[in-house]
């Protein structure tokens, strides 16, 4: 029938033109997706998991997600449902865990190295309140209104978060850097 | 505007494009500072953050979803109550899936070619003698998100920090839309992109002091970007872009824009 075979191809076409949305999505956004989910659970394989779960999603609901720039809050916003979801949860199972795998293999200065991690473990110590916006827009790149959109919360209050975030880090770092001073007397 | 609310915006989106921002801040110089130093202080933690990401991380993706969608593609329609229609949905939905395996080879070849570049990038760091063109592709790889940014940066902003290295661009051959200072090899340079007819392009200016990008080819590209590298007295140009674009007349552009100060 001729009719059916219209439809065939039509199908594999529709098929083949997902496909490739489908992986242009995942080169696109794997890296930076990886590194946020990394901040918010600190572990490398959990973090791993929760963008692999989080493509899935993508896969199945692909169809809805005809806009290149819809997808990035929307990829987001699953992130942090996941990642909200291991808690509700008992225990995740893992069976090769290696917590602190994360080795940073870039060539840099031991200073820069340092600083680095400072800045690290003061980004971790911020309250998720104020961690998670911070890192929408830096790691993100997300404006004011998506990260109000992805975190549900009106435009002020994110702005309000994103200053006292960038404000307790600056206060932190400089009495790190105090005490280093004071360390190395 | 006052100076609290100046305050707030700026420590809040310390890279804000809003004209009321600007305009506030050419007013009076320390409120132009403040905005260096909570853009500088970003750029810090951006680099904090910029964790590597595990090898072949999109290859295990695509490579999941598929296995994901073999599952359940062979599963019979059960939406049509039409047996022929139904018959006609599930040859189809087969043939779909079996169409998706026979893509398998080059999809997995691409992978796997990110996967040995980027493999290459995070082994060979630490070996200076590798080729300039390696680094420069590495790095764009690494920073791959760069490419997509949209929001411009103007030229006096790109001159600010150009600056700190002793330089001046008189101009761009497009308008530039990321803006950072990178570690090449324990040297720091300017990392930018503009946009141009051919794409995003990235250009890196780094001083030669320790020879970041001094072996190596001075042309070189892979499947997908092509480059090149101008050796200056004090500083390396490095110009990337998608294969197929005229490289040479871009970095010739840009050199002849560059403009150092002492």
């Amino acid at each position: 029938m001729p009719g059916n075979n219209n439809s065939k191809s039509q199908v594999l076409v529709d098929v083949a033109e997902k496909k490739v949305r489908y992986e242009k999505l995942v080169h696109v956004y794997h890296s930076e997706l990886y590194r946020f989910a990394y901040w918010l659970c600190r572990d490398p394989n959990i973090a791993e998991d929760l963008v692999q779960e989080t493509f899935l999603r993508a896969w199945r609901s692909l169809d809805s997600l005809l806009d290149q720039k819809a997808a990035k809050p929307w990829l987001l916003t699953i992130v942090r449902r996941e990642n909200a979801r291991r808690f509700e949860r008992k225990q995740f199972d893992y069976s090769d865990v290696e917590n602190d795998t994360i080795v940073d293999e870039k060539s840099v200065t031991l200073d820069d190295e340092m600083e680095q991690t400072v800045i690290q473990r003061q980004i971790a110590k911020l309250s998720d309140e104020y961690k998670e916006p911070l890192l929408l827009q830096v790691v993100m790149g997300c404006s004011g209104d998506e990260i109000a959109d992805i975190l549900d919360l009106n435009k002020n209050t994110v702005m309000t978060r994103l200053f006292r975030a960038r404000n307790q880090l600056k206060e932190a770092l400089s009495r790190d850097d105090e005490q280093l001073k004071g360390a190395s007397k | 505007m006052d100076d609290l609310e100046f305050r707030r915006r700026v420590i809040a989106q310390p890279n804000s494009e809003d004209q009321d921002i600007l305009d506030f801040a050419g007013q009076d110089p320390e409120r132009q500072e403040l905005i260096d130093q909570m853009q500088e202080f970003d750029n810090a933690l951006n680099q904090a953050l910029d964790i590597p990401v595990p090898e072949g991380l999109a290859e295990r993706i695509l490579a999941n979803t598929e296995l994901y969608a073999d599952e359940h593609t062979s599963q019979p329609s059960t939406v049509s109550n039409e047996p022929v229609a139904d018959k006609a949905a599930q040859s189809n939905v087969i043939e779909a899936g079996s169409r998706f395996k026979l893509d398998k080879l080059p999809l997995a070849m691409a992978a796997s070619l990110l996967v040995a570049v980027g493999a290459f990038f995070f082994s060979s760091e630490q070996n200076v003698n590798y080729g300039a063109g390696e680094h420069a592709l590495a790095h764009v790889y690494h920073e791959l998100g760069s490419l997509e940014k949209t929001n411009e940066i103007s030229l006096e902003r790109v001159n600010e920090q150009f600056a700190k290295l002793g330089g001046e661009l008189k101009e761009l051959p497009g308008k530039v839309t990321y803006l950072m200072f990178c570690d090449f090899k324990g040297q720091r340079g300017l990392h930018l992109v503009f946009e141009s007819e051919h794409g995003p392009m990235t250009v890196f200016i780094v001083p030669s002091e320790k020879q970041s990008f001094g072996h190596g080819e001075s042309d070189f590209h892979d499947e997908r970007f092509a480059g090149h590298i101008e050796r200056g007295n004090g500083a390396d140009t490095i110009l990337v872009a998608s294969l197929g674009s005229p490289v040479d007349r871009y970095t010739g552009r840009i050199n002849d824009a560059i403009r150092w100060l002492h």
